[in-house]
């Protein structure tokens, strides 16, 4: 029966039925093919799949993220980007690269730093004489760093399915994001002397200092985020809430530049995004719920242990099998779906959940970037206006910084939890 | 018709829209009382939960209307042009199916859980929170009726993804 689930959902998915309708679809025909649970099981298990209080980070990072596109917050998050990196050869895309590492440190999610980026970066780096398929191709890639720079959605999703620590999830992807965002950086000046890109106007300290001010609000939010989880006011949940809240207070009251009825329009489009990602999350769990009622995490520890008990070969194929899972669903789905069906052997194997999590989650990253389901490049293509693959080919490399930090975490654990011990102990 | 329909879309958006606010203010509230009042709202996490059920169908919903479901599109779009419209029927046909389950069969669960109440608040029957699973189920087989009655009389296909800006 396993191989009727795979076959249908990989049958029903080529034929463009939506995935999210895709997964319960295959588990309505074993579920009736079998008939050993009543159909009534798919809408609870539905319902259940998507009432999990961790998952309200979700809605609220997407609406948290959009108020602050709209509210010129993240305006100044570039400029204060460019008065740092802009003078740089290929100054303009360093900016993107450190203005999408800002953006990490106030959102969860990739998709709303893609697309505050993308519209103001995509047209000025054209203006500049960047190829927009390289100008898209940054900004995507780029904007993966959210969530390895934490907070991130989907950190918040694992460790929840793992029973682990949020905040020692978050504390592990500071190191990594930054060296991603060092190599990007590295990646843009070494293509800009090549292909001699512009540089932007030379440093200058009164304009930082005035990016610095202007910008003084905005780097407050991050202030909000981290003083709300290590104070202990919020979980690294509803502190999406709160940088909601924050983000529409500034735009509102502090910046001018948003208005109620922009908050109206950005509501409706950030609840729109969440259905269509929490509909395959819910429905991914119905799928899970029926693969670990057949006992498919047991058997596949089992099988996997038979075959080798060698840590990091068995890494390697869990990545492979994440990079497969990436490239046609969102990464919250495939959190839900595969992590609880692994968790068995990561604990058999004495790996740290931290250690594992975190490779989980920049692996994931890299499916943001790879055709067909590709939520960041498909955002970003849009902006710039072409094809995914054209921006796929042409971020190919960036793409590649992405796959060497999953491997670099993967088999260099100390990349991610030297900082959890420098900070917990142990 | 066409405006009922368009009326009725406009409807299911502003509820869903709603339920957004509804959830953010919910936690703000949350974390108000628990932090700054320091009494925990005993029913916070339970409702919070129940709106992101009630917001990821509802939205749902109006995303099936309006082709925003993410599909993997590649192959199809390989098709000729008669091949590709009969997988668009299919692919309408198979989410038809699943909307029948969830209406047919969540109706028969919140029939056989009359006396079930929430945990927080007793006044609270399961039945009404899950009533959200019958009803989306079936508002989306209303939707997947319109469209394959457009599909079939030929008229511009409903699924196509609009890459409006910004999505």
């Amino acid at each position: 029966m396993g191989w009727v689930v795979l076959g249908s959902v990989i049958a029903l998915a080529a034929l463009n039925v939506p995935i999210g309708f895709t997964l319960a679809i295959a588990t309505i025909v074993v579920v009736v093919l079998q008939g050993t649970a009543p159909l009534e099981a798919i809408p609870l298990m539905i319902f259940g799949g998507a009432s999990k209080f961790p998952l309200l980070a979700i809605p609220l990072f997407i609406l948290a993220g959009g108020l602050m596109t709209s509210s010129g917050i993240s305006n100044r998050l570039i400029n204060l980007a460019s008065a740092l990196v802009g003078f740089i050869r290929g100054g303009l895309a360093m900016v993107t690269v450190v203005a999408s590492m800002f953006f990490g440190e106030i959102s969860g999610s990739a998709v709303a730093g893609a697309a505050a980026i993308g519209k103001v970066v995509i047209p000025e780096m054209e203006k500049k004489g960047y190829p927009k398929g390289f100008s898209a191709g940054v900004v995507s890639n780029a904007s993966t760093l959210a969530i390895i720079i934490p907070p991130s959605i989907p950190m918040i999703i694992y460790a929840a399915m793992a029973d682990t620590s949020v905040v020692k999830m978050f504390v592990a992807g500071v190191v990594p994001g930054l060296i991603g965002g060092g190599l990007m950086m590295l990646l843009s000046y070494y293509f800009a002397r090549t292909r001699g890109y512009p540089k932007e106007a030379a440093f200058s300290l009164r304009v930082l200092l005035r990016a610095l001010r202007d910008g003084f609000w905005a780097l407050m939010i991050p202030v909000v985020i981290w003083g709300g989880i290590f104070g202990g006011i919020a979980t690294a949940t509803e502190v999406g809430g709160v940088a909601a809240l924050a983000a529409i207070i500034i735009g509102v009251f502090i910046y001018r530049e948003l208005t109620w009825k922009q908050v109206w329009e950005t509501i409706k489009e950030s609840s729109l995004q969440t259905a269509v990602i929490m509909l395959i999350v819910a429905t991914s769990a119905v799928l899970g719920w029926y693969l670990t009622n057949e006992g498919i995490p047991q058997q596949l520890a089992r099988g996997m242990l038979n075959l080798t008990n060698n840590r990091y070969l068995i890494l390697l194929l869990l990545n492979v099998a994440f990079l497969l899972a990436g490239c046609f669903l969102h990464s919250a789905a495939a959190i839900i779906l595969i992590v609880p069906i692994v968790l068995p052997l990561i604990r058999e194997l004495g790996i740290d959940p931290i250690h594992f999590g975190l490779m989980v989650t920049i692996n994931l990253g890299i499916g943001q970037q790879t055709p067909p389901v590709a939520t960041v490049l498909i955002t970003t293509s849009a902006i710039a206006n072409l094809s995914m693959w054209e921006v796929f080919r042409t971020g190919i490399f960036y793409t590649l910084v992405i796959v060497l930090l999953t491997l670099l975490v993967t088999y260099v654990p100390d990349t991610g939890l030297w900082l959890v011990h420098a900070v917990y102990g142990g | 018709m066409r405006k009922l329909y368009e009326a009725f879309l406009k409807v299911v958006e502003t509820f869903t829209a709603l339920l957004a606010v509804a959830m953010f203010l919910v936690v703000i509230v949350g974390v108000i009382f628990r932090y700054v009042l320091d009494s925990s709202l005993s029913w916070y996490d339970e409702f919070a939960e129940f709106i992101l059920v009630w917001l990821t169908m509802y939205g749902s919903v109006l995303a099936l209307a309006r082709g925003k479901h993410i599909g993997f599109e590649a192959i199809v779009e390989l098709f000729p042009a008669k091949l590709r419209r009969m997988t668009e029927i299919f692919s309408m046909l198979c989410v038809l199916g699943f909307s029948g389950v969830m209406l047919v069969f969540g109706w028969i669960l919140i029939r056989a859980m009359p006396l079930e109440c929430c945990v927080s608040i007793p006044a609270v029957k399961m039945n009404w929170i899950y009533s959200v699973m019958p009803i989306t189920g079936g508002l989306m087989l209303i939707i997947c009726l319109v469209k394959l009655a457009a599909l079939f009389t030929g008229g511009s296909s409903p699924s196509a993804k609009g890459l409006e800006e910004g999505q």
